[in-house]
């Protein structure tokens, strides 16, 4: 579970992932087959309903308003630890306890701390409901963090964080491109925290974050599954509705971006790449921080450059390229990010596949791009939700998310048709506005021979004696 | 189209399932041409997922041809049949429709996933690559080079290596001594001819099992069943054979592999689908390592002895063979003392049995985890393909949970025994070495 539970921390970091999160960023029509009823308790929490009776089981997800960008000063990677805290003691709840009776239910649980939510999911056979949520009251106000605990999780962040940012040549790059990208805003700090930092984050650090953003009111929880609505509500009044309100400290203002005047480079080496990649990444407007119609037209504008088999970037390839990737991570609270990767062959000159992205950028940005284009672009977006919606716990997640950012319902549930909605000429404007060098990281990815290709196994199998 | 011929509510599923009873229903549909499969219905969702499997697979892959299988599935989830191969994937995309091939050991599976209203089009689509005769030769090639570059990569990971040995010594002589993914020296060498013979063997009417979920009524169903199969020949089922057997042998088998930690894959052949005691054997592999938390392995060999990383086990069910396997993450130069806990342990709840709370835990698990193999119309067509695979008969998703919650300590007792007594468990261990310099082929191994 440990290896899963932070999968989507730095969800931009994942290349794969990439054009999911651009998906997974927002909403549409009704897939399920009920529609999502809420209700707000009294002590603020916000509570959302929807009916799925295919299966016998329920998913239960819980988002909080708290994320990597809240971290303290210098103690980057908090709220990651804060969320690998709540599977430990919590009063009468033992460590462990709370994921080890999921599974013995036949379930299942994980959490994903981003930059702006920290997101807790649960699944369980129906009539686990009300236990599920009577665990999830309790660690959400009575989390103990012993210090013995938390001592012993710090190891095992570090190595999280090793196997994700520093086994990988490229999640290093992209690391090092947000940095870049965002010189004062916490965007720049990596979600899982630098390993200084995490090295340094005190139990008192945790402990504030957690009394001061573990409330109802900063909370959000879906249920979906097979129980009525009715049934959802009466059982989170039971269990939710029983804790008192806690008044929340208005959010501190985060540190804003000063105006971007130059374009940044970043070249990284490493023996363990095997061919050379180009990454671009834009900071351009989120779905929360801008206009839903320049947002959507960056999920378009995303998709028509660079899909794998149709993207602008894929069709013309030169003898150099190998493939593409990107996407558009628009489900932010502030600035959105549009990264686009290619890869070359491995004898690729990387000054190549630079200006292959340079001139397709340039051609969509001065001609625009077709109508047949972007009803192919229009296509492949709601298709990817459909799929990933027609899932009780995509399905959950995205709507717990949407609203932990502060959208609406109504933006999970109108976004194919507003998507639809959008003009070719849109799409163009986004581009013209939106890719512009000095909004730009670019990276270089590149193999280097010199050193011995194992030193890095060998050091992780020292320590492991 | 009115091809429908029978439509037969042959199960409410999950009425045995705790909670109230449930709206999934899964009907047999027969099309006019004779083809069936099951349906589990659901206008709610906007999704049509098809699977669909013809019963040859790897383990027929021909002499000296090991990839056969793999390399034609690969080539077909291109488009390399029936000629679509240029536009195949921009039609997909446009469709919004996914369709892919896999081979198994014991079949070539396909898979659909598409928004209702795409349906036609990439059933349409499915049928040419299914029925085509002719291959496109730069699909094949470029399917035969990527599935050696596979395979060759899955010779270098440890975990894949321990395991293909296992299979290969417990079963040598016959196919599932082979990896589904091929041998990497073989795949260079198969050519369209050997995937153009696999195929008129593998695409027949006699051999195929489909399974149907979502957005699609039977007689829309009825009506894909026709387009997509009645035009295969009839064919004949593989025989059947006994099941096979891993040799009883106590011993183990050692790789070396340049990685510096170790993987310990063990093994034995278990009860089959259709014996009386595979229910049993199903509740005491999660006692014994299939339980992601508070495992007997994992007590002993993680929490306890502190020399492994990770263990769990599972029970494999193939056409001809059922097995239960497990491995260990464990550290250079614990790989005797792990043998000999993890022997320790099958002897100790083959004598002792489980403890109440580990029989309760386990069926609890076991029973409760059923139902998230129906959450989405993409599992529910899975598991409705997995259930006929298994041929199983529709009455045993009702009945599975009774029979699991009656499962005895005895039973347990005596179904260990039965698996891993008298030198039917043994090992590999792979991994273990640092330096480059020593090769990591699998056919370098030692006995001990």
């Amino acid at each position: 579970m440990k290896a899963n539970r932070a999968r989507l921390v730095l969800r931009p970091l994942h290349l794969a992932g990439l054009a999911l999160a651009a998906a997974a960023a927002v909403c549409a029509p009704a897939y399920a087959a009920s529609p999502a009823r809420m209700l707000v308790l009294d002590n603020g929490m916000q509570v959302v309903a929807i009916e799925d009776h295919r299966a016998p089981v329920v998913t239960h997800v819980i988002a909080y308003r708290v994320g990597a960008a809240d971290d303290p000063k210098h103690a980057s990677g908090a709220a990651h630890y804060l969320e690998h805290m709540m599977f430990k003691s919590a009063g009468e709840l033992k460590s462990g306890e709370y994921a080890a009776r999921v599974a013995r239910h036949g379930g299942s649980t994980n959490a994903v701390t981003s930059h702006d939510t920290t997101i807790y999911h649960a699944r369980v056979p129906r009539d686990g409901l009300r236990w599920l949520m009577q665990l999830e009251a309790a660690r959400m106000t009575g989390l103990d963090i012993l210090q013995g605990e938390f001592e012993a999780e710090r190891n095992v962040i570090q190595a999280e964080r090793r196997g994700r940012i520093e086994a990988a040549p490229l999640n290093t790059l992209i690391e090092e491109a947000a940095s870049q990208l965002h010189v004062a805003h916490p965007y720049g700090r990596p979600a899982i925290g630098w390993a200084h930092e995490i090295a340094k984050i005190s139990r008192q650090h945790l402990v504030d974050l957690y009394r001061h953003t573990y409330v109802p009111s900063n909370a959000v929880t879906v249920v979906v599954g097979d129980v009525t609505a009715a049934e959802v509500f009466a059982i989170a009044g039971e269990t939710y509705g029983k804790l008192q309100a806690i008044s929340l400290a208005p959010d501190l203002p985060r540190a804003e971006d000063p105006p971007a005047r130059a374009a940044r480079r970043l070249t990284l080496a490493d023996p363990r790449v095997a061919s050379p990649l180009l990454y671009r990444v834009y900071s351009v407007p989120s779905y929360l921080s801008g206009d839903r119609r320049d947002a959507l037209s960056l999920d378009l504008l995303a998709t028509i450059l660079s899909h794998r088999t149709l993207g602008r970037l894929a069709v013309s390839l030169p003898e150099d390229l190998a493939s593409v990737d990107g996407g558009y991570s628009g489900q932010k609270r502030d600035s959105g990010q549009l990264a686009l990767v290619l890869v070359g062959t491995r004898i690729a000159d990387p000054a190549i596949l630079e200006r292959h992205l340079d001139d397709v950028i340039a051609t969509v940005c001065a001609s625009g791009i077709s109508e047949e284009e972007k009803d192919t672009a229009v296509s492949i977006l709601t298709a990817r939700r459909s799929f990933d919606l027609d899932d009780q716990l995509e399905l959950a997640r995205t709507y717990a998310e949407t609203l932990a950012l502060g959208g609406r319902a109504t933006d999970v549930e109108s976004f194919e048709t507003e998507l639809r909605a959008v003009t070719a000429a849109d799409v163009q404007h986004a581009c013209k506005t939106n890719l512009v060098p000095e909004h730009s990281v670019t990276g270089m990815l590149l193999p280097l021979q010199s050193r011995p290709a194992n030193s890095a196994v060998s050091e992780t199998a020292r320590s492991r004696q | 189209m009115k091809a429908l011929i029978v439509s037969t509510v042959i199960a409410a599923v999950l009425s045995m399932l705790p909670g109230k009873a449930h709206s999934i229903e899964i009907r047999t549909v027969t099309s006019q041409g004779g083809i069936t499969a099951w349906l589990a219905e659901d206008q709610s969702s906007s999704i049509v997922s098809l699977r669909f499997a013809f019963l040859s697979g790897s383990a027929d892959d021909p002499p000296g041809k090991s990839g056969t299988a793999n390399v034609l599935a690969k080539a077909m989830s291109d488009g390399g049949r029936g000629g679509q191969a240029d536009t195949f994937k921009a039609k997909l995309v446009r469709w919004q429709a996914r369709l892919s091939f896999e081979a198994e050991r014991d079949t070539i599976q396909g898979r659909i996933d598409t928004v209702a209203q795409s349906l036609d089009d990439v059933t349409g689509l499915a049928a040419e690559i299914i029925l085509g005769d002719q291959l496109d030769p730069a699909v094949v090639t470029a399917a035969t080079e990527r599935a050696a570059r596979d395979a060759r990569q899955a010779a270098q990971d440890t975990s894949a290596l321990a395991e293909d040995t296992w299979m290969a010594a417990a079963f040598a002589g016959h196919g599932y001594a082979r990896p589904t993914s091929g041998d990497f020296n073989a795949i260079p060498t198969i050519g369209s001819r050997d995937l153009s013979e696999f195929a008129e063997r593998a695409f027949t009417k006699s051999r195929l099992v489909v399974a149907a979920a979502g957005h699609i009524d039977t007689l829309t169903l009825a009506a894909v069943l026709d387009r997509m199969f009645a035009a295969l020949p009839s064919g004949s089922l593989p025989k059947q054979v006994p099941q096979l057997k891993a040799p009883a042998a106590s011993r183990t088998l050692t790789v070396p592999v340049p990685a510096p930690d170790v993987v310990l894959h063990f093994g034995a052949s278990a009860p089959m689908r259709s014996d009386s005691d595979f229910t049993a054997a199903v509740v005491m592999n999660e006692i014994l390592g299939g339980a992601p938390f508070g495992s007997r392995l994992t007590r002993a060999l993680r929490d306890a002895a502190g020399i492994a990383y990770s263990v769990n086990s599972r029970i494999t069910t193939d056409r001809y063979s059922s097995v239960l396997t497990g491995e260990a993450g464990i550290g250079p130069g614990d790989s005797e003392r792990a043998i000999s806990i993890v022997r320790g342990q099958v002897e100790r709840l083959a004598q002792e049995g489980p403890t109440r709370e580990e029989l309760d835990n386990a069926k609890a698990r076991l029973i409760g985890s059923y139902g998230f193999g129906f959450d989405s119309t993409k599992r529910i067509a899975d598991t409705l393909l997995a259930l006929q695979l298994d041929r199983l008969p529709p009455d045993s998703l009702s009945t599975r949970q009774a029979a699991i919650d009656s499962v005895t300590a005895d039973a347990i007792k005596a179904v260990t025994r039965k698996i891993t007594g008298e030198g039917k468990l043994w090992f590999v261990v792979a991994g273990g070495l640092l330096t480059k310099s020593q090769s990591g082929k699998p056919n370098s191994i030692t006995q001990r």
